[in-house]
């Protein structure tokens, strides 16, 4: 014999058809039935399509930041100003919610670390005086010690005697001690005054750390262990002919030869030269100087920019930027095989005659760079892509620019796709770099002389640090640091319609920007997928434990009735949450515990079937013919109570549904995917828009609701199929 | 008289599941991956505290050791040290007990009144618009998740009208005297109430009215009408006591559904009951609170299962053997 029969198959498919037919007959009649298939089918087609439908991304797209926040209303002045010490120093070296400062009260210099305090007088953490004068701001940079296994931060600050201190704040202790000083002076006699803000390098291959100190004529490298007690000790110095002029900066680059990445220092001096020194010897790599360039140009430029992008050993952006008094920012290739030679003169980008720039600031991706250019007085910003720097020089390149109210000698800042500019007179702007109609998004007027602007994060305001605009004054306006807190509030979630960028969001967005209509549909997915497949499994198992549990009776019976008692009259929903907290929030996790805590209800129904089955004429014929107990429950039984098995499927899918939804309203849902449950549970989670956001808080529960509807129709129309009892008499 | 003995069988049961309920619990707090210990001891403890606490557990026993020893803990109410209160366990549940009865018994009561009466008028206008009103309302309010409907009833009466408080049990540092208390418990306790009913009702009425079709194709009907006696007699009398028989079999499996919606309505109105405590804690980690609480909860549905059970067996002389 076959072991498929042909014939047999066809027999049984044409049955098959024949019963779907008779049945579908008795269905279409049902009109609640067919509205509940219809709004299946059209939840299917929502998750099938989801990508057709929509192609913002659930969780990776968000909403354009200028639809997302107001800069007008971004920044509010808050009034907590710093005051302490007479005159402060260069610039703060800011921690996420502090900073480091030198400062001097009374002809004493002293370094402190302090925490800026909403309306009191800030919170000094640690104060410790400095052996001569403050020159310029401390560096400060987080390591762990290797003696004490900890989180420090190692202060770094150098005065006007020579003399580099470093200081060390222990995160765990709370305080700052001094380590130890360093007296330039020995070496260099009067000239060792440090007049920039030390830089730190770490070496890449044993991880300690190479400090790099700037006094008037040289560079000097000194080394740094890693153990609270190491000893510092002069490696080199490399001496210039002029004065060096600003701060050094340092990047990673690749040495054209081996490809290596090593650090590199650069510098400007006075005069016009530009160098790059190799950071483990001061070797000077490439020198040139701009007077001698075919330029034939007295210029001298800012500190040295390098892209951000740069400095994480990104090898993509093989340029810095620095700027001249001559108007121009000269793009300079990081390359050691470089000679001025080389210098490729469509890479100056002419921004304004004769102007005095200030240093350049890059922005993150290196795709341009903002600069502010000062001619009599009066600052003009300007905006410039990388594509727009590269054309020749004596096109005006800058395609953007806004004139300022007064002079700028700081730096404008880039914070958060915007850029915050302060000028002399103490009048502060801000500007957007993707918004190209040459508008002011925001001014506001500081009294004194800002020469510095920074941004730190002051306050947890609903999980997210709230950033801080820091002013530093300039001493001759008495000094002081003053901060001003972004108050404005985000406009997110943004309601259904257009918004500023001209992006229409048909039900709007959630207060991170995500696309709510794209949610609702990719939310689809995840309700039918945790629904069909948690009820399948429920049904198989509670199928099987029926079956089992009628046709064998006895103990069997006994214990496995017991067991379903005792899990229908758990508390499931509970039982489910512990659950899934202690085994972890996956799509599988969540399907196999929907089902284990589904099985006993259908289990109970199927049996009491399979017991009026057993008494039937044809399972006795086939015990007679000598079928095994297992070919009678699978053969014989199963196929008879699979229809009331359907039937509890479709209810199980509707439990399914709700516990899933459940779940991820609690924050025990699958981080990873998208489910409507999770919408809710992100509105209520603090978002602060739980009674205002009804485009977020309607259409996931309204979804729930229709699809669980859908199923429950469909399940009483095949209820009304199975019971012909419960057929109304015509 | 047998009912004694019907009553003592069940409290027999009722012992049974809940060693079994524990016995899930130790298998799913013991047996799941990762340190065992870290679910029974806090994390944050200093080695010393640690070890006495292991010996206290018998955690360095073999598993059946261990399993004597929990038993013992659990039934004689020794739930161990909150991780994130540092209370006895049960010092951090007792207070929740009442609220929840209060929340729980109330809506149960009032879901079970409105859904037979709406039930027995769905059966009653059997055919008409009305029953077909009545039947997608109730499957519509069925179909919402409690969370959301919760949020709804949050949003609109809390939210824009203002005409309720968005949570919690009381007015927080207010004394009043008792009877203005359990007026502003009950002004508290509305929203969730109102909550729990509508979305609970739809079952019990849908179940109901079911059963009552049941009875209504008896003979005893046809002879009641034949009889003579006036419709609404025969509404009551004959067909609504006789269909509320399988309604009262049913309350076990919709027990358990009530206190599933209930555990997450507490969370949703801040009310301060064993369900709220049983999911911050769950999502707080505090394992040794989180298996109390469910132990409770566990506790609360069985013994009202048996109370209905008992009652079950008083309504219907049948069950009396």
């Amino acid at each position: 014999m076959p072991i498929i029969n042909k014939k047999a198959m066809k027999d049984k498919y044409r049955d098959i058809k024949k019963i779907f037919k008779q049945n579908w007959k008795l269905f279409k009649t049902n009109k609640l039935g067919m509205i509940g298939l219809i709004i299946i089918f059209t939840f299917v087609m929502m998750a099938i399509l989801a990508p057709v439908l929509t192609d913002r991304h659930p969780v990776r797209w968000t909403a354009p930041n200028e639809d997302m926040f107001d800069a007008e209303q971004m920044w509010t002045q808050e009034n907590w100003v710093f005051n302490a010490p007479d005159v402060i120093y260069g610039e703060p070296s800011f921690r996420e919610d502090s900073f480091y400062m030198v400062g001097s009260r009374h002809g004493e210099s002293s370094l402190y670390l302090i925490r800026p305090e909403k309306e009191r007088s800030p919170d000094i953490m640690g104060e410790l005086r400095l052996t001569g004068q403050g020159t310029s701001g401390p560096t400060h940079f987080p390591t762990v010690d290797d003696s004490l296994q900890a989180w420090q931060e190692r202060v770094y600050v150098g005065t006007d005697q020579g003399i580099l201190h470093r200081a060390s704040y222990s995160l765990a202790a709370r305080t700052l001690t001094q380590d130890w000083r360093f007296n330039l002076a020995n070496n260099l006699g009067t000239n060792a005054s440090i007049e920039h803000a030390p830089i730190v390098a770490e070496n890449v291959e044993d991880s300690s750390l190479t400090i790099i100190v700037a006094t008037r004529n040289s560079i000097h490298g000194i080394s740094d262990g890693r153990t609270a007690d190491s000893e510092p000790e002069l490696l080199w110095s490399t001496n210039f002919e002029g004065t060096v002029l600003n701060q050094p900066d340092l990047f990673k680059r690749s040495r054209a030869a081996d490809l290596q990445d090593t650090q590199t220092i650069a510098i400007t001096t006075e005069g016009g030269d530009v160098a790059l020194l190799d950071h483990s010897d001061g070797s000077i790599l490439w020198q040139f100087n701009m007077e001698e360039t075919a330029l034939d140009r007295s210029v001298s430029l800012t500190r040295p920019v390098i892209p951000l992008a740069m400095k994480k050993g990104e090898t993509a952006l093989q340029t810095f930027y620095t700027s001249g008094n001559d108007g121009r920012v000269y793009i300079l290739p990081n390359n050691s095989t470089f000679t001025a030679d080389d210098i490729d003169f469509n890479n100056i980008a002419f921004v304004e005659e004769g102007a005095q720039l200030t240093v350049p600031e890059v922005l993150d991706d290196g795709s341009g760079i903002y600069v502010v250019s000062n001619v009599q007085n009066l600052g003009t910003i300007h905006y410039l892509t990388t594509d727009e720097l590269t054309v020749g020089p004596e096109d005006r390149v800058s395609s953007w620019n806004y004139p300022l109210r007064g002079p700028v000698s700081g730096k404008p800042i880039f914070y958060r796709e915007f850029v915050y500019v302060a000028t002399d007179h103490g009048h502060i702007s801000s500007f957007q770099p993707t918004r190209r109609d040459e508008q002011q998004l925001w001014a506001a007027e500081v009294t004194g002389q800002p020469k510095a602007i920074q941004v730190i994060h002051h306050r947890l305001v609903q999980d997210a640090l709230r950033p801080v605009l820091m002013i530093t004054h300039h001493e001759d306006a008495g000094g002081g640091v003053e901060g001003w807190e972004a108050l404005g509030e985000f406009l997110a979630p943004l309601s259904p319609g257009v918004h500023t960028s001209g992006t229409r969001y048909l039900l709007g967005t959630d207060n991170e920007g995500r696309d709510i209509f794209s949610n609702l549909v990719y939310g689809a997915r995840i309700a039918l997928i945790i629904g069909f497949a948690a009820a399948f499994f429920a049904v198989i198992i509670g199928t099987a434990i029926g079956v089992a549990a009628g046709y064998l009776g006895g103990i069997v019976d006994i214990v496995l009735m017991r067991l379903s008692d005792v899990f229908l009259c758990m508390p499931g929903l509970a039982l489910m949450i512990v659950l899934i907290a202690i085994l972890g929030a996956n799509v599988m996790n969540i399907v196999i515990v929907i089902a284990i805590l589904g099985w006993p209800g259908i289990a109970r129904v199927i049996r009491s079937q399979t017991l009026s089955l057993v008494q039937r004429p044809f399972v006795d014929s086939a015990r007679v013919t000598g079928a095994s107990n297992a070919r009678i429950m699978f053969r014989h039984i199963a196929p008879n109570v699979m229809p009331l098995s359907l039937l509890y499927m479709t209810f199980q899918v509707t439990g399914a549904i709700l516990a899933e939804a459940s779940l991820s309203f609690l924050g025990l849902g699958d981080p990873m995917v998208t489910s409507w449950g999770q919408m809710l549970y992100n509105l209520t989670r603090g978002s602060g828009h739980t009674f205002t956001a009804w485009w977020w808080f309607l259409p996931p529960g309204l979804s729930i609701t229709i699809l669980v509807m859908g199923f429950f129709f469909i399940a009483r129309a095949f209820d009304e199929i199975i019971n012909p009892r419960l057929r109304e008499r015509k | 008289m047998k009912l004694s003995k019907f009553i003592i069988g069940r409290t027999i049961q009722v012992f049974i599941t809940l060693l079994i309920i524990l016995t899930l619990l130790f298998l799913i707090f013991r047996l799941m991956p990762g340190d065992p210990t870290s679910h029974v001891i806090d994390p944050g403890m200093s080695p010393e505290a640690r070890e006495s606490l292991m010996e206290l557990y018998g955690l360095d026993r073999p598993l059946y050791a261990q399993y004597g020893l929990y038993m013992r803990n659990m039934l004689t109410g020794r739930f161990g040290t909150s991780f994130r209160t540092q209370n006895p366990v049960f010092m951090d549940l007792r207070p929740r007990i009442m609220p929840t009865l209060l929340l729980f018994g109330t809506s149960m009561i009032i879901v079970y009144i409105l859904g037979i009466l709406l039930g027995m008028f769905m059966a009653w206008n059997r055919g008409s618009k009305l029953e077909m009103g009545g039947i997608v309302g109730s499957l519509t309010f069925r179909s919402m998740p409690y969370f959301w409907f919760g949020l709804l009833m949050l949003f609109a009466f809390a939210g824009e009208l203002e005409w309720f408080p968005t949570g919690g049990m009381k007015t927080a540092g207010v004394d009043m005297p008792a009877h203005k208390e359990a007026l502003d418990i009950l002004y508290h306790m509305t929203l969730p109430l109102i909550t729990m009913v509508i979305v609970g009702i739809g079952g019990i009425a849908l179940l109901m009215r079911q059963s009552m079709l049941d009875t209504l194709g008896e003979d005893y009907i046809v002879t009641a009408r034949a009889k003579g006696l006036p419709e609404n007699k025969i509404m009551i009398h004959h067909a609504a006591r006789n269909a509320l028989l399988p309604i009262v079999t049913s309350i076990a499996i919709s027990i358990a559904f009530i206190f599933a919606g209930g555990v997450i309505t507490e969370i949703v109105f801040s009310w301060p009951g064993l369900g709220s405590l049983l999911i911050t804690r769950t999502l707080a980690q505090d394992y040794p609170v989180v298996e109390g609480a469910f132990f409770i909860i566990a506790i609360l549905v069985l013994v009202m299962n048996a109370v209905s059970d008992v009652f079950y067996a008083f309504l219907d002389p049948r069950v009396k053997l």
